[in-house]
């Protein structure tokens, strides 16, 4: 009986064991936690988010308006106009640098504490932290770019206020309508911030390295977005994540039409699959042995 | 034996690649910005600007008949079409009075464009608000659909 009992008992116990490995939600739970308790993080979201409301405060004790850009000059005529300019301008320069930011050193991290040894040989299967980093990265990109375009949106209504708002086209919206309008807007844009996002998560992957991880996501988008101010030829720049990224223009003009937004899903869809495949089968290889 | 040979995926392979290329080349080869969308977009965001100015300014939101529209690149003469300053004649008429407009359109690369009257500093008061605006109906933004029909690019 005893030697049947010591024969079981570590059989049941490495079974426990298994059945107690923690899966993706806990990876992706502790991921998460790490990145909300990192410094540039919180300082960069607070500057993000409190930016609007410099801004739309500063436009409104001036007399000119940045009538070059797309509803500029609409700025102190209807608060929903503040998300918008911030959309445009954030859509070009900061979108990208923000899921950089996020993403770009989400595994490399991990290689220069050197504690992927200990992590994956002992505890947790390789599968769980590769989907808990990548999905902890990516949601947490899509927090910070909605909290960014709900502060814009409270920062216009709050100093300009919530009068009818204005389509592409120029015709007056109703205030319900034009909180859907902002909102759809910035959803938009997610599918291309996300692409960046898997970028910055492949090149960490690939370099080990979390400063290439932020910097080489941050000069493919300005090198891309440097193409799309050239007169080069438009089917590449439609190719680019950028172009994904100003599809919400379609959607507020007055007729409205979908094919840019559809395209631009498609697009930014085939990106993430390419480098988050990339990234997952590099990571499956890794040889965690040397740290 | 595998069901399709190596040979078999070359062929597809560069079958694939070659439809594809050939499919860049070709849609490479029609310009985002074309007369038929500046002419088609401007003279009913124009019109549309033109209500907005009205309402803006308390009085009831009336809308031009655009009648006529003639539009052409100041940047590629020979053939109307891509970004840069365009020239957009407008003949309109609005409470049964027929007026004309010269538009300059400025077309980014991104399908979008301001376009500039004759008093582009002209100014309103929103009666809503008390503040004064730029006349929507002197300076306007709008933008087209670059993958819609419309691809003429060809002069009167």
């Amino acid at each position: 009986m005893s030697s049947t009992a010591s024969l079981e008992t570590p059989t049941a116990t490495a079974s426990q064991l298994t059945q107690r490995r923690p899966g993706v939600g806990a990876v992706y739970g502790v991921e998460l936690g790490k990145l909300v308790r990192q410094t540039k993080v919180r300082v960069i979201s607070l500057v993000m988010i409190a930016a609007p409301w410099v801004f739309i405060l500063l436009v409104l004790h001036q007399d000119r308006l940045p009538l070059e850009t797309l509803y500029g000059r609409y700025l102190k005529t209807t608060g929903f106009a503040t998300p918008m300019v911030v959309l445009v301008v954030a859509a070009q320069w900061l979108l990208p640098l923000i899921a950089s930011f996020i993403s770009g050193d989400m595994f490399s991290s991990d290689d220069n504490h050197g504690t992927y040894k200990t992590i994956l040989t002992r505890s947790v299967a390789r599968g769980s932290v590769f989907w808990g980093k990548v999905l902890a990265a990516l949601s947490a990109t899509v927090v910070l770019v909605l909290a960014i375009g709900a502060s814009a949106l409270l920062a216009g209504l709050v100093c300009v206020g919530g009068q009818d708002f204005i389509s592409v086209g120029g015709t007056l919206v109703s205030p319900g309508a034009a909180f859907a309008d902002v909102a759809v807007s910035w959803l938009s844009v997610l599918p291309g911030v996300l692409g960046f996002a898997a970028l910055a998560l492949c090149v960490s992957i690939l370099t080990r390295n979390s400063v290439l991880g932020v910097v080489v996501p941050v000069v493919v988008g300005l090198v891309c977005q440097m193409y799309m101010f050239l007169n080069a030829w438009d089917t590449v720049r439609h190719l680019m994540l950028n172009w994904t990224m100003t599809a919400w223009r379609g959607l507020l003009d007055d007729p409205s039409y979908t094919e840019p937004l559809v395209r631009g899903v498609l697009v930014s869809i085939v990106y993430i699959a390419l480098f988050v495949t990339v990234g997952y089968l590099v990571f499956r290889r890794r040889d965690v042995k040397e740290g | 034996m595998p069901i399709i040979s190596k040979r078999r995926i070359g062929s597809i392979t560069t079958a694939v690649v070659a439809a594809a290329a050939v499919g860049l080349g070709a849609s490479a080869c029609t310009p985002d910005t074309t007369r038929a969308r500046v002419e088609a977009d401007v003279p009913q965001t124009f019109a549309n600007s033109y209500a907005l100015s009205e309402q803006l300014q308390g009085h009831s939101a009336t809308r031009p008949d655009v009648t006529s529209t003639e539009c052409h690149s100041s940047v590629n003469p020979a053939q109307d079409s891509g970004p840069g300053s365009w020239a957009c004649d407008l003949t309109y008429t609005v409470g049964g009075k027929q007026e004309k407009t010269e538009l300059l359109v400025l077309i980014d690369q991104l399908g979008c464009y301001q376009a500039l009257g004759e008093k582009r500093d002209a100014t309103i008061t929103d009666k809503a608000t008390g503040a004064v605006l730029p006349d929507p109906k002197q300076g306007f933004d709008g933008c087209y659909d670059v993958y819609d029909g419309r691809t003429s690019v060809s002069k009167k």
